[in-house]
């Protein structure tokens, strides 16, 4: 994925709202060598996980291990897990935004994020290999990209396409109900457990939302011999 | 690329100086288009341009010339018995002036002569004197950058004749400037003067000195400056009366635009005010002319500015007034949204504390000392100089065109700056409030500035508390290595020090276990009619003596040893034990002593003990031995 030469164009402008990038100077971005992607007031809106946050899905405003959390660990058997970590609540704010980056195709806005991504890896997971959450192969034609991959490369640490998914069954997953998405089996496969196999590894998706997913994909990368499993997500819905 | 410019410019220290600079200020101005090249292409131009200015920066004097033939160009300025202004030649080499009078009526009568005159002198030309000390004060260097080469002195006050009045502009604003110092003079008590010439038109001579060093010291020099507060309070009061009287937003832009240069001009024209006015210049501009909606960032107006500056004037570089003016508006800028988040009384706590900060590598390099004061001094004190001396004394000034002298009511007032200046001399005076590193050297410069500037970046992003804790250890582990490193330098080091007439020595024993100043200069006092007394006459024990001192970082003297009673050797030491507390001062044994010698023994015994001192007697201070060789017992003396 190379969308330094699609980022040229927007340079200047902001990603979000395609105003002219006027950041004021101040001592916050007066040594930060990467150029700014957001205008200051979408930067200001930006919905930025802060206070306290569970520390095993960073669920906001919790201060210990969330119900959610609590009911994963009776019930799954990827013992080895470690957290999620987000950047992001899902508002209304981040729910347009997502609709134009996933929906819409405008793949490059990922590019605003890099940069918390890369910081939220080097805090939290500095060793794991990233894993992008792939998509179903008629998803995939559909859509063009996979996000999970662009948030990934964005991470600038070699990441591997350690799982794959069969075509998928139900409708898309957004359009379900909790119980549904809970009881879909998605099928993830690991084709070539080697790579992975006794290493640390850090699942890369777009939205974590019941958990289902990266929980899922944990388990299989687990069985197939992962030393344990963590996951990086954007947004926290 | 930097390299063969640095060789062709004779790999001049200085030269590297604008080099980083410029290219910091392309690095940040320019980062998001071709950071390399621009930067490469900015600093070529400001070491071009550099060059150039030296290559033209010559005398069109050879220093024979005995008559000089210009124009006034700044207001006289008088301290006892003479005169000092500068003076345009026609070629338009300026040239400082100092000029004595026979007469206190001659010396009245040249209170008419005012900016733009005409006229020929007879006197002497003399160089400028060069840094003679480790440490000292180059006059040579600093008029250098100022564009002037020689000092014409006139001996006697008839020797002028003056033939016509130029009507430049900035001659006419310099008269004007001129007369209103002199209204300022007559109406104002004298403290209160002092401070509305400074405040007012940036005349800081008529400051007292003893007053004018307690606001350096105290780190409050800035608020005696022209600069942007007034620029703003002035074209502010300006747009309102405008816009009141019903003129277009359009207009008064233009308006403000002419008005601008003439301020800066009335002003005085330090560098803060020139920053000041060709920024607010830069934003009315912008607004008028610059394409719509398009902000521009304060601190490229500010980086911009800085750039014209040194362009038309490298020199500025090393003028501290520059360095501060724009590194202090640089830093305010940057954390103004802080500043912001803060509230009002966390505002004024950040202003002056992290001003001081930021100021003190610079402070440091220069000055080889702060003040603890700084911070609490500059918290209470400047809101009240800014908002209330200020509006008041401004008051006063137009007060002044309509009656003779301020009004009785007034009288509290002026008796509290009275009082106030009393206490900065005061706190200014306490020895144990100044914390004296010395001279920092590159590397400790380096780490300081790394160092506040790493703490500011971090307070203001208020993450990461440890890089905040970090940068001030690595700070204050700095400040404890320059205190601590003479005492454990095993090398001694014996310094002779010119003082004009005689000389002054500094020994410093191994490992700082003590030091000894034997004489210190002085000058000899005629007794001359009153008004020919200078308010200041030159010390050299405190230009020279107490300024290595500071240089060095010596805090503390054992022993300051008065060779004999005259006064060329040991009138320079009074200001030395004044301000550096000294152990003892050692004086020859005699049976009886002259009044002067009594009244100069009585004057050292105020700040320090006296040990009286015969030959053949010896004192260890640490490991070494001091022998006193004369007076021998009933010898007669120098």
């Amino acid at each position: 994925m190379n969308d330094s030469s699609l980022l040229s164009f927007a340079r200047g402008y902001c990603l979000s709202c395609g105003e002219r990038l006027q950041t004021s100077w101040t001592y916050n971005n007066l040594f930060a060598w990467r150029a700014a992607h957001l205008c200051d007031t979408c930067t200001g809106q930006l919905p930025t996980i802060t206070g306290p946050a569970c520390p095993e899905c960073s669920a906001p405003e919790h201060v210990e291990v969330c119900a959610d959390c609590l009911s994963w660990r009776r019930r799954s058997e990827d013992v080895r897990w470690v957290k999620n970590v987000s950047l992001f609540h899902y508002d209304d704010w981040m729910q347009a935004w997502t609709a134009r980056w996933k929906f819409r195709g405008d793949a490059v806005m990922a590019a605003a994020f890099y940069y918390g991504l890369r910081r939220a890896y080097r805090q939290h997971f500095r060793g794991f290999v990233p894993v992008p959450v792939p998509l179903a192969p008629l998803r995939m034609q559909e859509r063009r990209f996979n996000q999970a991959e662009v948030l990934a490369a964005g991470l600038k640490v070699p990441y591997v396409l350690a799982l794959e998914r069969p075509e998928r069954e139900g409708g898309k997953q957004s359009k379900q109900t909790k119980r549904e998405r809970l009881q879909t089996v998605r099928g993830f496969t690991v084709p070539a457990p080697e790579i992975i196999s006794g290493r640390n590894v850090l699942i890369i998706d777009d939205i974590y939302t019941t958990g289902a997913t990266v929980r899922e994909s944990a388990q299989v990368l687990e069985a197939a011999g992962a030393a344990s499993t963590a996951s990086l997500t954007l947004i926290r819905a | 690329m930097t390299a063969p410019v640095g060789m062709l410019l004779g790999g001049d220290f200085w030269v590297w100086g604008i080099i980083w600079l410029c290219f910091g200020a392309g690095w940040i101005m320019l980062r998001r288009f071709g950071i390399f090249a621009a930067g490469a292409a900015l600093m070529l131009l400001f070491a071009g341009s550099s060059w150039y200015w030296m290559e033209h920066n010559d005398s069109f004097f050879e220093g024979t010339e005995t008559e000089i033939t210009g124009t006034v160009a700044s207001p006289l300025t008088y301290d006892g018995g003479r005169a000092r202004f500068d003076l345009r030649t026609d070629q338009g080499e300026m040239v400082p002036v100092t000029w004595w009078f026979d007469t206190e009526e001659e010396l009245q009568q040249s209170k008419n002569l005012l900016p733009g005159e005409q006229c020929r002198w007879n006197g002497e030309m003399k160089e400028p004197s060069a840094a003679g000390n480790p440490g000292g004060f180059s006059y040579q260097t600093y008029l250098y950058w100022e564009k002037m080469h020689w000092l014409f002195t006139v001996e006697n006050s008839q020797d002028v004749e003056c033939f016509a009045r130029s009507t430049g502009a900035v001659d006419n604003l310099e008269r004007l400037r001129a007369r209103e110092m002199q209204r300022i003079e007559r109406f104002f008590p004298e403290q209160a003067g002092g401070l509305a010439g400074s405040l007012l038109f940036g005349d800081r001579a008529s400051m007292t000195g003893e007053v004018e060093e307690a606001y350096r010291s105290l780190g409050l020099v800035h608020v005696l400056v022209v600069s942007g507060m007034h620029v703003a309070i002035v074209s502010g009061a300006v747009f309102f009366l405008l816009k009141r009287i019903g003129v277009t937003k359009e207009r008064s832009y233009t308006v403000v635009l002419c008005l601008l240069p003439v301020y800066a001009v009335l002003t005085g024209g330090a560098p803060s005010v020139l920053r000041a006015a060709l920024a607010a210049g830069f934003f009315i501009g912008w607004q008028k002319w610059g394409p719509r909606g398009r902000r521009l960032d304060p601190v490229i107006i500010l980086l911009t500015v800085m750039g014209a500056m040194l362009i038309l004037n490298p020199g500025y570089l090393f003028h501290i007034g520059f360095q501060l003016s724009f590194l202090l508006s640089a830093h305010l800028l940057l954390c103004r949204k802080r500043m912001a988040a803060a509230g009002k009384w966390g505002n004024m706590v950040w202003v002056a504390g992290s001003s001081m900060l930021v100021s003190l590598p610079v402070i440091l390099w220069s000055f080889y000392q702060f003040s603890l004061w700084n911070v609490l001094i500059n918290f209470l004190f400047a809101p009240i100089l800014l908002f209330l001396v200020l509006p008041f004394l401004f008051l006063n000034y137009l007060l002044s065109f309509v009656i003779a002298s301020p009004p009785e009511i007034f009288s509290l007032v002026f008796s509290g700056i009275d009082w106030m200046h009393e206490l900065f001399i005061h706190l200014a005076g306490m020895s144990w409030s100044t914390v004296r590193l010395g001279k920092p050297g590159l590397i400790f410069t380096a780490v300081y500035a790394a160092g506040c500037t790493v703490f500011v970046t971090a307070w203001n992003k208020n993450v990461r508390k440890t890089t905040m804790y970090l940068s001030a250890a690595v700070m204050l582990a700095a400040a404890v290595w320059q205190w601590t490193a003479p005492y454990t330098d095993g090398r001694g080091r014996v310094t002779y020090l010119d003082v004009g007439q005689g000389d002054s020595t500094v020994i410093e024993l191994p490992y700082r276990q003590g030091v000894v100043v034997v004489d210190g200069g002085g000058q000899v006092s005629f007794n001359d009619e009153e008004w020919k007394e200078q308010e200041e006459p030159f010390d050299p024990g405190e230009a020279v003596v107490a300024e290595y001192l500071k240089y060095r970082g010596i805090r503390k003297l054992d022993t300051v040893v008065a060779t004999h009673g005259d006064a060329d050797h040991v009138n320079g030491l009074k200001y030395v034990v004044e301000q550096v507390p000294t152990d003892e001062l050692w004086y020859g044994r005699s049976a009886q002593y002259e009044a002067g010698e009594q009244e100069l023994l009585a004057a050292f015994d105020e700040h320090t003990d006296i040990r009286l001192v015969e030959g053949g007697e010896s004192y260890r201070i640490g490991d070494v031995s001091f022998y006193v060789l004369h007076p021998r017992g009933g010898a007669t003396r120098f």
